[in-house]
């Protein structure tokens, strides 16, 4: 106990834990994690700023309700083991939350200590204790209800679908997961970059799934196989989780050159398909030297570093200014610091191609910010008479994705919003078909991967209720009450 | 030696005296087509196209064989020999797979098609790698006209590739004998013959056997001189023919033999031999091991400079600077590793190097490796007697090189042993760089360099003259007199055992995997990137319909359920392979199983081509894409559909629903010739009439599909047309105008995820963008722009040239 008041007297003078990082030029043309990872050491040390408040606005700010100040006090005790325990009760997957979620816009962006100085290192600390019970091989699978006999078909294996699996078979249902890919993972697996959330941690907590008695079906693609009504047939309920995966393209002239790509598929070339142990790997890598990627969220960071790392000069094309660019203030910075240009406040209005309809230059508009809308962004137009071209010989578009209507196409019954995304109740998260749960991108359109994994906490929820007879909204009321 | 003077074609020529009818006549310019003559080699008069007529003289000699005279008069171009000649070459196109000479839209399908196709075995001119390089194509043209008047006689016989390095055709040769010619030339024991006679005849080693189990040498001679596409550089045959050539030398072994490199891109593609002299020889490390290991693709490209626990890319002048700062550092404790193999300005370096900083210099032999530095040196890096290290090359292992102070790299390739290094240098070798080297009898000889390369990347002797510079060296005070060859030397160009097995003390057999069946052993165990046990899907039959294509029988119950007359499937042969997305053409769900064509036209369709019943594919994954809509054909219409290529299977299940719903289908298939035409029996079973079109007309009527719809297609209620995109090209001209009866065709770009989410499958359908994986693959053939889909399906062509031979290559 002296000793943990010595760090925490040691701890108040502290500055904010800055985990050690490969060095910009080296991993720009790596596609090694960027973050080294902490000691214990430095983990307790930072543990130890956390001043465990009675009322923790970090965790009211967590998308999945994480008990932060528990876990961080049982790290500043030396007792990483227990900190992850304490995290596995509210997230199917610590250690891709503390490398991919919005820290900053999220629990640090409400930790007190952030109105006087810098927060606690929360994602790195996250980070650090699933990282430290996967390594050391300590990782106790969590206790799973008696079996309740109700199956649950899960359609989708990215991170709203692992959540409400793990969620489900914790709580004694029978669960099957159907992944239309080869490899379960789902956007951590085709999207998201070695480099910022390596593979084998993906593959680890799905295999902490199995283990939990949930099977997974892959190459299976619901909408073209069974149904959504062949599945209602054989379960008690289901749940979808099937993303968005329907890229949006820009709709201007010359789109369809031969070297134009939607973020998608430059990213699933190389995450999933490894394109960059070509030929090794039979899917063929972009071979260009001068990428422009178009867009300003985490999706266009990816793909930015992404193209430097295969030794291309990298140029990111984005239409407002840095200030309303959606993307993670870490992927932006990291992607400075690596090396990629900015051509901020423009916009593209033509792709320019060569007589073999091969990219050769993307032609853009300079752009100006102008009043703010209803939504708070400030809008933007043209300048005119300012159009450029910017010669390049790849272009990645990454502007975003609406939901993959495979299913839905193919569904009775299933209700769709204007913006293709599935229709839900937003407390209870039940779609148009009352045994049939939605959560993540495929009901709020692209956003984060732990706002997926809340959304599918809350329908796995949902889904316990419906299948034990409960009424869904009044006792859910309740329980968010409780949470704040 | 004295001359004499003879007139051919008007022309009067002066030459020497022996001289033959056909080098007097290439003296004066006049043109005389020939396959089997060759200035090396002497007159064999095997394939008779080089016919003269000669005023005194009875029939047609060969002017190849035919001395020249004192004041013989020579015509080479009468009516008479052009018949002949034409004749000639059609006999030798009737045993050599040649419908593209005869096709009406040869050149309008070579336009759309610029390269050949990479098919597994050559068909046509479209599937061959030869190409833009064949002879006889090249002879043919000027002296063909497009019909056939004989019978083909293509016997499909697959392609040999047992052997490393070596791809044989034997469907191509047309037994010019030069290739034995020139093995005869240059080898005392000639490793291969032309063995049977007739229509059996065939280019072969002793029985048949292998040529690696033969005398053979690889030195590559025969692939060089082929005319044709029978034999071909498995590597390299993919890149088309060279922009350039330069010259260089070979520094794998001391003998240090000229090589001629070939030069596409900016990038080195093949290597030969200067000439078929017998002094000019090379060996299979030149011919083939060159090329392969200057492209391998963990080149190392950046400098490395050491800081903390991290080396960081900062550029070749920081990297300059940190080791002269080592260097500087341990004066007197350090020590230079060389190799013999480097050029003589770079040695000379070194000397100059070692000299100044008071280091021990070892100069490693050619063949060398990590496992032959001297005993005493291993054992004073372990003892840290050294404070650097400088190893131009891999001669410190891992282990050796984690115990080493100061350690400074130079290399060609990434390895383990240089994440322990302070300073990585990326360097250039043979070809790529300036510099000199000594010939067998010790001359020296400069050699340029000729490609351009990447900018980091230095000849070894560059970095040591930057060290060197501030330092005020006169470097002329190092020459030395070189390594004379030694009496004992055997050159691998004759004896094959010789062969090196290291290069910068790199094991080659971890390269270039051929040289395994050469007996070298490549360091470790490659990777499997089968289908784990229990994993995947299995195949029930692969049947190889017509050659490069092949009908597969899947167990994949799932799929066989749900599938659906023109949806596909995307498979994966391994792990490692990309999604390739393929048609169903059949399944039976009681039995669980799914049948496809594969078409082998690259790197995966050949992996899946070459497995067999009981293999696994690591994916199956379908049905996916939306089915053909039979809604919009009636019960008693009339629907043409038109198949080409893998469209005569991808047809089938579209007959088949038709003909279930009462609808009467004509199914009009085309192939280039009646060698290509399969299922015909399985559509007639489904269709009420079939007709056969083939390009060279061999088989029912001459022409392709769309010639059939113009003529017939506005009399049907309906088209459907499936091929590749050349044909349906043609097919959406010759469509009917009338846009109220349906004209589709089925649309198979590349893909990635075949489900929507990647996008690399879009094409234009009239102002619109769609996604063949979800929208498609049926769309209307008129509107679709063709022309964009051609460059979209060709945006990897030369990327995937490199990756056909590793796969090719581990296939029997």
């Amino acid at each position: 106990m002296a000793e943990e008041k010595v760090r925490k007297l040691k701890a108040s003078g502290l500055p904010r834990l800055k985990m050690p990082e490969q060095n910009p030029l080296r991993r720009a043309t790596n596609f090694e994690e960027v973050p080294y990872g902490v000691s214990l050491e430095m983990a307790m040390d930072e543990a130890s700023r956390c001043l465990q408040c009675p009322k923790p606005r970090c965790m009211a700010a967590c998308p999945v309700n994480i008990r932060i100040p528990e876990f961080i006090a049982e790290i500043s005790k030396g007792d990483p083991k227990a900190a992850a325990e304490k995290l596995k009760m509210q997230t199917a997957l610590p250690a891709v939350c503390g490398r991919v979620c919005p820290q900053e816009s999220q629990c640090e962006g409400s930790c007190v200590l952030g109105l006087r100085g810098d927060p606690v290192a929360i994602g790195t600390l996250e980070r650090f204790a699933a990282d430290y019970v996967r390594l050391n091989n300590l990782e106790k699978l969590p206790d799973v209800e008696p079996s309740t006999g109700k199956k649950v078909a899960v359609i989708g294996c990215g991170p709203a679908g692992i959540t409400a699996a793990a969620d489900l078979a914790k709580a004694g249902h029978s669960v099957e997961i159907f992944e239309a890919l080869h490899l379960p993972g789902g956007v951590l697996m085709y999207g998201i970059p070695q480099f910022r959330l390596p593979k084998e941690i993906v593959n680890y907590e799905v295999e902490q799934l199995k283990k939990l008695g949930v099977k997974i079906h892959l190459n299976y693609v619901i909408g073209k196989m069974e149904t959504l009504d062949d599945l209602l047939e054989k379960f008690d309920a289901v749940f979808i989780g099937s993303g968005a995966g329907l890229p949006m393209f820009l709709n201007i002239p010359g789109e369809n050159s031969v070297g134009v790509f939607s973020a998608n598929e430059f990213l699933t070339r190389f995450n999933l398909m490894k394109a960059y142990d070509f030929p090794e790997s039979g899917t063929t890598p972009v071979n260009a030297k001068n990428i422009i990627t178009v867009g300003g969220g985490n999706v266009a960071m990816d793909a930015s570093r992404t193209a430097l790392r295969i030794g291309a000069k990298s140029t990111l094309v984005y239409r407002r200014a840095r200030e309303q660019m959606p993307a993670r203030a870490e992927e932006v910075h990291h992607a400075e610091q690596e090396g990629v240009v900015f051509n901020l406040l423009t916009n593209p209005k033509r792709v320019i191609a060569d007589e073999n309809g091969k990219v050769i230059g993307l032609e853009c508009v300079k752009m100006e910010l102008g009043e703010a809308d209803s939504s708070g962004r400030k809008s933007v137009k043209e300048i005119p008479g300012s159009e450029f071209q910017i010669p390049c010989d790849a272009v990645v578009i990454a502007i975003g994705n609406r939901p993959n209507p495979l299913i839905s196409m193919t569904a009775h019954g299933l209700n769709l919003t204007k913006k293709g995304t599935l229709e839900c109740d937003p407390e209870t998260l039940q779609t148009s078909i009352p045994s049939v749960f939605a959560g993540g991108d495929a009901v709020s359109g692209a956003a984060t991967v732990i706002s997926a994994m809340g959304q599918a906490k809350i329908a796995a929820r949902s889904i316990n209720k419906f299948l034990k007879g409960e009424p869904l909204k009044s006792e859910n009321a309740a329980t968010s009450a409780a949470g704040k | 030696m004295s001359t004499l003077k003879l007139t051919i074609d008007g022309v009067e020529v002066e030459v020497e005296q022996g001289s033959t009818v056909l080098q007097a006549a290439r003296k004066a310019g006049i043109f005389i087509p020939s396959l089997c003559a060759h200035e090396e080699l002497s007159p064999y008069g095997a394939c008779r196209l080089c016919v003269v007529q000669i005023d005194g003289v009875r029939g047609t000699p060969t002017s190849c064989t035919t001395p020249a005279t004192d004041g013989m008069v020579v015509h080479t171009d009468t009516e008479q020999l052009q018949i002949q000649r034409k004749r000639t070459l059609e006999l030798m196109m009737s045993g050599h797979p040649s419908p593209c000479f005869s096709c009406d839209s040869r050149e309008d399908c070579e336009s759309v098609k610029k390269q050949p196709s990479r098919a597994g075995s050559a068909t046509r001119c479209g599937t061959c790698s030869n190409r833009p390089i064949c002879e006889l194509r090249h002879v043919a043209m000027g002296n063909f006209e497009r019909d056939i008047d004989l019978p083909l006689l293509y016997y499909p016989e697959k392609v040999e590739r047992n052997d490393p390095f070596i791809d044989k055709d034997h469907n191509l040769c047309v037994l010019c004998g030069r290739c034995v010619r020139t093995c005869e030339k240059l080898h005392t024991n000639p490793a291969i013959s032309i063995a049977n006679r007739g229509k059996f005849a065939k280019v072969s080693s002793e029985f048949g056997k292998a040529w690696n189990e033969e005398e053979c040498l690889f030195c590559g001679a025969c692939v060089d001189e082929c005319p044709t596409g029978c034999l071909t550089d498995r590597w390299s045959k993919w890149f088309g023919a060279p922009e350039r050539a330069a010259e260089t030398l070979c520094s794998m072994c001391p003998q240090h033999c000229k090589l001629i490199l070939k030069i596409k891109d900016g990038k080195i593609i093949g290597t030969r031999a200067p000439s078929i002299k017998k002094e000019d020889a090379i060996c299979a490390g030149g011919r083939f091991v060159f090329t392969q290991l200057v492209n391998t693709r963990t080149r190392l490209l950046r400098s490395q400079v050491k800081e903390g626990r991290e080396q960081i890319p900062q550029g070749g002048e920081a990297a300059v600077k940190r080791v002269s700062e080592i260097l500087e550092n341990a004066r007197g404790k350090i020590l230079v590793i060389g190799s013999k193999s480097a050029y003589y300005e770079t040695r000379k370096a070194m000397r100059a190097l070692a000299k100044h900083f008071g280091a021990e210099l070892v100069e490693m032999d050619y063949d060398a490796s990590a496992a032959d530095l001297p005993p005493d040196i291993v054992e004073n890096i372990n003892s840290g007697k050294y404070e650097a290290v400088l190893s131009f090359g891999n001669y410190l292992d891992e282990e050796l090189a984690s115990k080493a102070k100061g350690l400074i790299v130079a290399d060609f390739v990434k390895t383990p042993a240089q994440n322990f290094a302070e300073v990585v240098l990326p360097v250039l070798i043979f070809g790529e760089t300036a510099g000199s080297l000594f010939n067998a009898e010790g001359r020296k000889i400069s050699v340029q360099a000729s490609v351009k390369t990447s900018l980091e990347q230095r000849p070894m002797s560059g970095y040591i003259a930057d060290i060197l510079k501030p330092l005020d060296i006169n470097l002329g005070e190092f020459d030395f007199e070189p390594e004379k060859l030694s009496s004992e030397f055997r050159s691998p160009a004759k004896y094959r055992d010789a062969l090196p097995s290291y290069f910068l003390g790199h094991n080659l057999a971890d390269y270039i995997p051929d040289l395994e069946k050469l007996g070298k052993k490549p360091s470790a165990s490659k990777k499997s990137w089968k289908p784990a046990e229990g994993e995947g899907f299995e195949i029930l039959e692969n049947k190889t319909l017509v050659p490069n294509f092949h009908a597969l029988k899947v167990k994949a119950p799932d799929i066989a359920r749900h599938a659906r007359a023109g949806q596909f499937a995307i498979i994966m042969a391994y792990r490692n392979s990309e999604r390739s997305p393929f048609t169903l053409i059949d399944w039976n769900a009681e039995e669980g199983w799914v049948k496809f064509i594969i078409e082998e036209v690259g790197r995966s369709s050949a992996e899946i081509g070459a497995l067999k019943a009981g293999d696994r594919l690591f994916v199956v994954s379908g049905p996916l894409g939306t089915p053909v809509d039979l809604s919009i054909f009636k019960p008693g219409q009339k629907v043409l559909l038109a198949g080409g290529c893998y469209g005569i299977g991808a047809i089938m299940p579209v007959a088949r629903a038709l003909a279930e719903k009462g609808v009467e289908t004509t199914c009009v298939i085309e192939a280039s010739s009646s060698y290509m035409l399969f299922f015909k029996k399985e559509l007639k079973g489904v269709c009420k009439k079939l007709v056969l079109k083939t390009r060279d007309g061999t088989e029912g009527e001459k022409g392709g599909c769309s010639d059939y719809i113009a003529k017939e297609g506005a009399s049907y209620d309906g088209v459907i047309a499936i091929g590749c995109v050349f044909m349906m090209g043609q097919c959406a001209k010759a469509a009917p105008a009338d846009e109220s009866k349906p004209a589709l065709c089925a649309l198979n770009p590349i893909m990635v995820d075949g489900t929507g989410m990647c996008g690399a499958c879009r094409v234009s359908v009239g102002s619109e963008t769609k996604f063949a994986c979800v929208d498609g693959p049926f769309f209307d053939i008129r509107k679709v722009d063709f022309a964009e889909l051609a460059d979209r399906r060709n945006a990897y062509r030369l990327l995937e040239v490199e990756a056909m031979p590793r796969s090719l290559g581990c296939h029997k």
